[in-house]
């Protein structure tokens, strides 16, 4: 988020506030989505993240980046409610990335995507824990690996370990081979 | 250096991810060349990460967004309000501390509290004092009890434009005009001129 926005969020300007909401949203929901596999529950998480930021945002210093500090409060969120009840598998009916998909698409690429997205939903959610959470961070995220690092609490060596592991998996899982651990 | 096969697969990732250096993604090249087992493992990560491209991107729901949308209302305000509130909250705060002070101040002189104290305080300001308010039933309050002050300062509170309260609206203006900056010293000065008294 460009610096300017967060001080005027930080300052309460309603327009500010508005526009993260907007620009933070979508890449919350993915990764929350991955993380509690329910969408009903990830979207509870959603605003129970925001929430909690907004009301942590004016105490916020540039010490870290901002992404990493939303992500953590998303991170704790989505572990409060796998406390609760751990996770489960996305409803079918709902595919996320329905709503998304470009509408400029051709009808039969959008087939081919949509199929494509719903293996790749399935084959994320598959992943160990560990993995899920590096690959979610770093796509919806877009953080840095030794952001991730920090943030999950392992040496950046463990998190490329954990996201190179992940994509032979995700591959092996697209292409019919046996998953690895 | 000699660097490792796991050390040189994780340095091809953060190749991939564009967060590694220069010097880095020619090391990891080097080492592609004359080891097939990088070699392929490094093949398979970049398909890998083609494929996270398909990645099902998401939104919340129409209800949710509503829902932030409100939330965000609720605490916008809140928030920027926050600052003034408790600008408003303190001084508040030192216009009841004031007043119970001045009462306190004219107990502990062995002075019997007096509601008359209040047409007082213009002089403050270097004004001509005001002429003494003819004594209202309703002040019998001052009994130097602070909970009885307090509440008698907030029933007078609604009615500033009484020509027994002008004391009370110029310390409420002020201090709504002003912030609490000076307050400190305007009391010291209050309580001066009681003192004179």
């Amino acid at each position: 988020m460009d610096p300017a926005d967060i001080r005027a969020c930080q300052h309460g300007d309603p327009q500010a506030l508005a526009r993260f909401a907007a620009q933070v949203q979508g890449p919350l929901m993915g990764y929350l989505c991955r993380m509690i596999g329910d969408r009903g529950r990830a979207e509870d998480a959603l605003q129970e993240t925001l929430l909690r930021a907004l009301r942590a945002l004016p105490a916020w210093k540039p010490e870290g980046s901002f992404e990493g500090w939303l992500f953590t409060i998303a991170r704790n969120c989505a572990f409060d409610i796998l406390r609760q009840r751990p996770m489960a598998s996305l409803d079918g009916e709902d595919r996320p990335g329905d709503s998304i998909a470009g509408e400029e698409e051709a009808p039969e690429d959008r087939v081919d995507r949509a199929i494509l997205t719903g293996r790749l939903q399935e084959a994320l959610a598959g992943l160990p824990q560990e993995q899920r959470e590096v690959v979610s961070l770093r796509i919806y995220g877009g953080l840095a690996f030794r952001e991730i690092a920090r943030l999950t609490g392992c040496p950046i060596n463990t998190a490329l370990g954990r996201m190179r592991y992940a994509l032979l998996n995700l591959k092996k899982a697209l292409t019919g081979a046996t998953v690895e651990e | 250096m000699n660097v490792s096969c796991e050390d040189i697969r994780n340095l091809a990732l953060l190749c991939a991810f564009g967060e590694a250096a220069r010097e880095d993604e020619a090391r990891v090249r080097e080492h592609e060349a004359v080891c097939a087992g990088c070699a392929a493992e490094i093949r398979a990560l970049k398909e890998g990460i083609g494929v996270l491209e398909h990645a099902p991107r998401e939104m919340p729901s129409r209800e949710t967004r509503e829902a932030i949308g409100g939330m965000l209302l609720r605490e916008a305000p809140r928030r920027a309000a926050r600052r003034t509130g408790f600008r408003f909250a303190a001084a508040a705060a030192v216009l009841i501390a004031g007043v119970a002070g001045v009462f306190a101040w004219k107990s502990w002189k062995g002075e019997p509290a007096d509601p008359g104290v209040k047409a007082t305080l213009p002089v403050a300001r270097g004004e001509e004092k005001a002429p003494e308010p003819e004594l209202d039933p309703s002040l019998a309050w001052n009994d130097g009890n602070l909970d009885n002050i307090t509440a008698s300062i907030k029933s007078l509170a609604p009615a500033p434009a009484e020509p027994e309260d002008p004391d009370l609206d110029w310390f409420e203006e002020d201090a709504a005009r002003e912030g609490l900056a000076d307050m400190n010293d305007r009391l010291y000065t209050i309580y001066t001129e009681i003192d004179k008294l």
